[in-house]
């Protein structure tokens, strides 16, 4: 009986720990997994500003291409030169966002520049800002159905836009973890 | 030892989700209430530069050409050619209409020669008998305007002693005006010798006549005498004339609508704003009400450890003032990024002039947003600070 009554008790005493055990389990897992983002969300907004860079450099010339075509006298045309601004800005993302992540110091740098570049890669080929040389000048097309204007200049928009959030995301979640 | 600065960072830290919301909030308000106030200057000065720059009391243009479309010419530049029947002019000059000056101009639009060139109006006018352009002109230009030289607006990307080439014809710059925030900016003035060659040689290369009369003027300017009104001189050229495919539009007409127009955007501009303040007041006074609601137990054991009420009340201030203060810098930031976008966007979106503000008043403009930021932030999260800083430590402690 009394063996019984120890028995029959005992399953339910242990489900109940088991049960505790799992939860807090999980509560610690939690928190675990919550610090660790915490501790790599400066890094994650770093990481995804590479990516963005990455894509940037290559959107004017391999994923939507700007207008291959020569003008008459030979030269290139300006949505070109913008085509080149473009990747060179993707570039500078690019190496801004390497260089934070190999010395953090430099976070708050990086996202700054990475926001000028993303700014810059918009607004010198739609005209804001007069980029020119000698004998060549960043700009578009002056027919909306040219590639440039068509395809790569909105595409260039949203990932300027996409740089400039993360980085935004990065400066404010830099200012949380640094304090 | 704590201080006050290192328990508000521990706190920030703590609750980095919450501290999210806030900066971004306060990013959010500092950044409209900049961009709202640059824009409302800016379309303001943009009215000012118009009613300065307009001068004629009656233009006279087209029958068939709309309002909407002398509109567009005034305040984008977008490139026209249109004329007016032959001997307008000298029928215009022939009514009693109290005119004291009297000017034609021709408008001429370039041609878009490859992908990458875009068309150019181009304004004839007749430097003797002008009183509008000649004013701007007279500031930058010592001499007259010669044959074969011309005048670009602000816009234009060439310098003084360049050339420009239009219709086959190399023509040298002689002057560039400043900024007016209307579609003069991306014009080009030459003189009536000039536009004459160019519309011959535009007949030519098109191999169409510009106007079945051979008609060279676009538009008549005139300016009444004082004691006469510009709406019934208007309305006797059309009386008379109109027949003859001439139509009067008095200048106050003009600029009254835009007055209207730019009424109604402030007014807009106004609203929105005073929306997203008290939307950040809520938001920002809430988050601090729940938080504080959280932290009774720590608040009471930092007032059984000595704290006393000001001190605890400075600790939840600093981290709002923390907070404010970089999410206002941000903001300020973020308003300085859209701020070039928007100048190119407005006056085609809204059609209105637009003449963006100096750069001291953009600083300035950006101060005073970063300091209502922060002062909002404050004053939002008082309330909640103040409730809890008057509750008892018992109080505090027993919801343990």
């Amino acid at each position: 009986m009394k063996l019984a009554i120890t028995r029959a008790a005992v399953p339910e005493f242990t489900g109940a720990a088991v049960f505790l055990r799992i939860c807090r389990i999980e509560i610690f897992a939690k928190v675990c997994i919550i610090k660790l983002i915490m501790r790599n969300m400066k890094n994650i907004f770093l990481k995804m500003n590479l990516a963005l860079g990455l894509v940037l450099a290559l959107t004017a010339f391999v994923l939507y291409p700007v207008c291959e075509n020569l003008r008459p006298d030979g030269t290139h045309m300006n949505c070109f030169y913008a085509g080149i601004f473009v990747s060179v800005m993707g570039i500078f993302v690019m190496i801004f966002s390497l260089a934070s992540i190999w010395q953090k110091k430099l976070a708050v740098v990086s996202y700054v520049l990475a926001i000028a570049a993303a700014a810059l890669s918009w607004l010198a080929p739609n005209g804001i800002v007069n980029i020119a040389g000698e004998s060549w000048k960043v700009g578009l097309c002056s027919m909306s159905s040219h590639a440039c204007v068509a395809d790569t200049m909105p595409k260039v928009a949203i990932i300027a836009a996409a740089i400039l959030v993360s980085s935004f995301a990065g400066l404010i979640f830099g200012f949380i973890r640094e304090n | 030892m704590l201080s006050i600065s290192k328990i508000a960072k521990r706190n920030i830290q703590r609750k980095p989700l919450r501290s999210f919301c806030l900066i971004l909030t306060v990013m959010l308000l500092s950044g409209f209430v900049f961009i709202g106030s640059v824009l409302n200057v800016s379309l303001s000065d943009g009215a000012v530069s118009l009613a300065n720059r307009l001068g004629a009391d009656v233009m006279i243009v087209p029958s068939s050409y709309r309002f909407s479309q002398v509109e567009g010419i005034i305040l984008t530049g977008k490139p026209s050619s249109f004329y007016l029947p032959d001997n307008a002019l000298e029928e215009v000059q022939k009514l009693d209409l109290g005119i004291e000056k009297i000017s034609p101009q021709t408008f001429l639009a370039s041609f878009k020669m490859s992908c990458c060139s875009y068309p150019v109006q181009l304004i004839g006018i007749d430097y003797d008998s002008d009183f509008i352009i000649k004013h701007w002109l007279g500031k930058i230009l010592s001499q007259k305007l010669q044959d074969g030289e011309l005048i670009i607006g602000n816009n234009i990307a060439s310098d003084i002693g360049e050339y420009l080439r239009f219709f086959g014809q190399n023509l040298k710059v002689a002057g560039k005006l400043e900024k007016t925030g209307m579609g003069f900016d991306s014009s080009v003035f030459v003189d009536r010798a000039t536009i004459e060659k160019l519309a011959d040689e535009s007949e030519r290369i098109s191999a169409k006549r510009l106007h079945d009369s051979g008609s060279r003027i676009s538009v008549i300017m005139l300016k009444l005498k004082p004691g006469y009104d510009s709406e019934v001189a208007a309305m006797e050229i059309n009386r008379v004339l109109g027949s003859r495919g001439i139509q009067a539009i008095f200048s106050k007409s003009f600029v009254n609508n835009m007055s209207q127009s730019l009424m109604f955007v402030s007014r807009a501009i106004t609203l929105s704003l005073a929306l997203i303040w008290f939307l950040a007041v809520i938001i920002i006074g809430l988050l601090f009400a729940l938080s504080i609601s959280e932290r009774r137990l720590e608040m009471g054991t930092l007032r059984y450890l000595g704290a006393t009420r000001a001190k605890l009340i400075r600790i939840m201030l600093t981290e709002v003032l923390m907070i404010s203060s970089y999410g206002a810098i941000l903001g300020i930031f973020l308003g300085a990024l859209v701020i070039p976008v928007i100048n190119s966007r407005v006056i085609e979106a809204l059609h209105l002039p637009f003449l963006l503000s100096s750069v001291q008043f953009m600083i300035s403009a950006a101060i005073i947003s970063g300091v209502f930021a922060i002062l909002t932030g404050m004053l939002a999260a008082l309330i909640p600070v103040l409730r809890a800083g008057r509750v008892e430590i018992n109080d505090m402690l027993s919801e343990v």
